[in-house]
């Protein structure tokens, strides 16, 4: 079955740089997925009211369904949801019926078999790890990588069923098949602390940097991560758009987070700098021998 | 002066002065949601910095360029919209440009540039109905689409509706004025008078004669009469007519509605006709006064805001930058209600299943406008609508994309969102997680639900078996992140995922809602991947906040937090 691209609300603005890396990395790969309109994956509104954001989750993939696709995501979180929409879908007919109902309207239909497919599964599973080794042509050779999890990929993973949820090795299995030196650190499986940001920024930024001082015990040189709520809190990407320019007269406010002490790359970025699309940046390259 | 000179005064007066109030709003932005408050020498200065004008030769065809392609040609509808929503519009801005320039404004307009203009002369006679028949053409559309299409019915406001009526009325008062002066006899006499030279009863008779067998005139002392003129009077009618009449009139056909409309309307009777001509003009006139107050005004905010942006790169690259007050304010007036990003909008299932209104990206905006003009006057009842809708907000940008007058949404939203959480309307959540016990009491006092009286519920909360199998081991607390933390505050963590468990199955879900430690959550499921008894804690926790908001939603609905409702949301 062909893959539709169900990027999440927060690619195009807050990190269109995940997007388009993991769009390229994929068309290496001989994956093009569909592009469709697709609306929030309902993650987001689930602390609110889980009617709500299961029919999102719902809606999204009958647009998926119709157009004869399952869904492709470069977000945990979405990927969570969707996956967790799913199992509510089928253990409560309540919220079925209530779907089925508020879809019809629209002549859409939930379709309980439409797949549901992060980006590492696709890039470690499904080609296989030969496909990219053949598509490496500058092997990440040295680079000692400290591969991040993220949480509602692998838990609950009854739902999920995304890797093994105590030991998970996918992430790992595929930096090795990039070149790279996985590293082993304490805290792989844990929270970003992204759930927090604006909510609690104390402890956000508390659960940011126990992962960073578990990634550097374990001589990591960069974090990989494979979310895009994951890159956001712990990569900081500054974004241009929300920096007041001179004229505005705002006060800038400062993030919450603590700077990264270790550069945080999405997987994308990683992986295209293997396949020689793009040169990675200077902070990401192994430590030279000599020093 | 005449009623209608004094009509006509009045409602230009009111356009005018309406207009330059707009527009000063937008050189003094009011402190609002959108817009901080900015005296006007610093709002332009800013906005004349950030058109970077400076590289002129670059922005002067970039400016003539968008004119042409999307305010002239109205590219933008197609490109951001659909084909039928370019027809519809291009109709409707043709058709009424037509009628505006060469019709209404024919003394300014018509008269000076071609020599020799009469309004009863082709090919003005045939544009004004073919103008006319555009305008009518694109207003059937819009009505059907904003009747029948789903999607646009959500967004259709009374004011849409009325906007399409004025025009209806406008173009269709137009029509059957121009009728019924093709088939008045007063207006026939009046004009025999006026240029015949010298009538006797004989000439008129013949004119008379001419112009209903020829021209489709009808008089009531003809229509009694069986016998038809004979064929001499009727050529004498014609040499009479090509003498006096033909250098001003084309034969009425060429105005090919008004001309078959005249013969349903006909005969004509002076009231009438006075009735339609007062409600032309007045239609026309009201729809003039009203333009700077309603959905009309876009006319001049939607083309000045494409301009405007036509000057920004970054909204073509899709980054789009932070704006000027300036433009955040005609950004706000550009607005014309089209529904594309509410169509389009991420959160749309939201608004289907919370029917939130503020959640729609055009309601929205709607909101922000009528708290822009308020003088910081921003009342709290309106403030928590917009917060309610704007948080669900994911900030996906589509509607900035797609958005046919280019307005900078996402910079809106952004800048709105900070201020409703500065003036102390944070996202529902903060809201939430800053209510006291004593709150929640009464709420859960306001909203009495013992638990475990739905036998069949499926929620957690309610079904005892959730809960059987706990034996309070605290694996869950154990393995939970935040209590490995090392110095995080006691406070935000007042409470073990193992005592809500207790208490949630104790029956006393309430007592959880105000524990710090319920909003603290980062939702990782470890909990319930470790729990030796298959608890689903997470999924717990999740309807307990699940809880907490439908306890909150119920209370505003009621009224009952509005008093105490902003000082609740500041930390």
């Amino acid at each position: 079955m062909t893959h539709a691209w169900f990027p999440g609300c927060r690619i195009p603005y807050h990190l269109p740089d995940y997007g388009r890396e993991s769009l390229a990395v994929l068309e290496v790969l001989g994956i093009a997925p569909a592009l469709l309109e697709f609306p929030c994956c309902g993650y987001p509104l689930r602390h609110q009211s889980l009617s709500a954001s299961v029919l999102s989750a719902a809606r999204g993939l009958a647009v998926a369904a119709r157009a004869g696709c399952g869904v492709l995501t470069p977000c945990k979180c979405c990927f969570g949801h969707l996956r967790f929409a799913q199992a509510a879908l089928a253990a409560r007919p309540e919220l079925r019926a209530a779907v089925d109902a508020a879809l019809a309207p629209e002549g859409l239909s939930y379709d309980p078999d439409t797949p549901v497919t992060h980006l590492l599964t696709v890039l470690a599973r499904d080609p296989g790890l030969a496909a990219i080794r053949a598509a490496v042509v500058r092997p990440l050779s040295g680079l000692r990588v400290a591969a991040h999890y993220g949480c509602h990929a692998l838990r609950p993973s009854d739902v999920t069923r995304f890797d093994d949820p105590r030991s998970p090795t996918i992430f790992e299995d595929l930096l090795t098949a990039l070149g790279a030196t996985p590293v082993s650190w304490s805290l792989r499986l844990e929270c970003c602390g992204q759930p927090l940001a604006g909510k609690n920024d104390r402890l956000a930024s508390a659960l940011a940097h126990s992962k960073y001082v578990s990634a550097m015990e374990a001589r990591a040189r960069v974090m990989a991560t494979a979310c895009t709520y994951c890159q956001m809190q712990l990569g900081r990407t500054g974004l241009a758009c929300e920096t007041p320019p001179a004229w505005a007269r705002e006060p800038v406010r400062a993030s919450p987070l603590p700077a990264p002490p270790l550069p945080v790359a999405a997987v994308s970025r990683l992986a295209g700098a293997a396949m020689g699309l793009w040169p990675l940046e200077e902070d990401m390259r192994p430590a030279s021998p000599g020093r | 002066m005449s009623l209608f000179a004094v009509i006509l005064w009045v409602c230009g007066a009111a356009c005018l002065g309406g207009t330059l109030w707009r527009l000063s709003r937008w050189l003094s932005p009011d402190r609002s949601l959108a817009v901080p408050g900015l005296p006007p020498s610093r709002a332009l200065v800013s906005l004349i910095r950030s058109l970077s004008l400076r590289d002129a030769r670059r922005a002067v065809p970039r400016l003539l360029f968008t004119l042409v392609r999307d305010i002239l040609l109205q590219g933008h509808l197609a490109r951001k919209g659909s084909l039928w929503r370019w027809i519809m519009h291009f109709c409707l801005f043709a058709g009424f440009s037509g009628l505006l320039f060469f019709h209404a404004l024919e003394d300014l307009v018509s008269r000076p540039l071609f020599p020799g203009y009469e309004p009863t002369l082709d090919p003005w006679q045939f544009l004004r109905d073919l103008f006319g028949v555009l305008v009518a053409l694109g207003l059937g559309i819009a009505l059907v689409r904003r009747l029948v299409l789903r999607d646009m019915r959500r967004t259709t406001r009374i004011e849409d509706l009325f906007a399409l009526g004025l025009i209806g009325l406008m173009v269709g008062s137009g029509f059957i004025l121009e009728a019924s002066k093709m088939v008045s006899p007063a207006v026939f006499n009046r004009m025999a008078v006026d240029y015949l030279p010298a009538p006797d009863e004989t000439d008129m008779a013949a004119l008379r004669a001419f112009w209903t067998n020829q021209r489709g005139m009808v008089f009531p002392e003809t229509t009694r009469d069986t016998a038809g003129p004979s064929a001499g009077l009727i050529e004498k009618g014609r040499d009479l007519s090509e003498a006096s009449c033909a250098p001003c009139h084309s034969p009425p056909r060429s105005a090919f509605v008004s001309a078959p409309l005249s013969r349903i309307l006909a005969p004509s009777s002076a009231g009438r006709d006075a009735f339609v001509w007062w409600t032309h003009v007045l239609s026309c006139l009201f729809a003039l006064a009203w333009l700077p107050f309603g959905k009309l005004f876009h006319i001049l905010s939607t083309p000045v805001g494409i301009l405007l942006q036509s000057l920004d790169p970054g909204l073509e690259a899709l980054r789009p930058r932070p704006q000027t007050p300036v433009k955040r304010a005609v950004g706000l007036d550009a607005c014309t209600n089209c529904g594309v990003c509410s169509s389009h909008c991420s959160v749309l299932p939201a608004f289907l299943a919370l029917r939130t209104p503020d959640i729609l990206p055009s309601k929205k905006l709607l909101s922000m406008r009528r708290l822009a003009g308020k003088g910081g006057k921003i009342t709290p009842a309106a403030l928590a609508a917009f917060s309610r809708g704007g948080f669900v907000c994911t900030e996906c940008m589509r509607c900035t994309v797609l958005c046919p007058s280019r307005i900078n949404l996402q910079d809106l939203w952004l800048v709105a969102k900070r201020e409703a959480a500065r003036l102390g309307y944070p996202e529902l959540y903060v809201r939430l997680r800053s209510l006291g016990p004593e709150v929640w009491k009464r709420l859960a006092g306001e909203n009495r639900r013992p638990a475990r009286t739905l036998a069949r519920s499926p929620s957690l909360l309610d079904n005892p078996e959730t809960f059987a199998a706990c034996v309070q081991c605290s694996v869950c607390t154990s393995v939970c992140p935040l209590f490995r933390l090392p110095d995080v505050p006691a406070v935000d963590l007042d409470v073990s995922p193992h005592q809500i468990m207790n208490l949630a199955r104790m029956g006393l879900a309430d007592m959880a809602l105000p524990a710090n430690f319920l909003w603290n959550c980062v939702t990782c499921y470890a909990c319930q991947e470790h729990c030796p008894r298959g608890i689903r804690v997470a999924d717990v926790l999740y309807e307990l906040r699940n809880l907490a908001h439908s306890r909150v939603e119920a209370a505003d609905a009621a009224g009952l937090l509005d008093d105490a409702g902003a000082a609740w949301g500041r930390p």
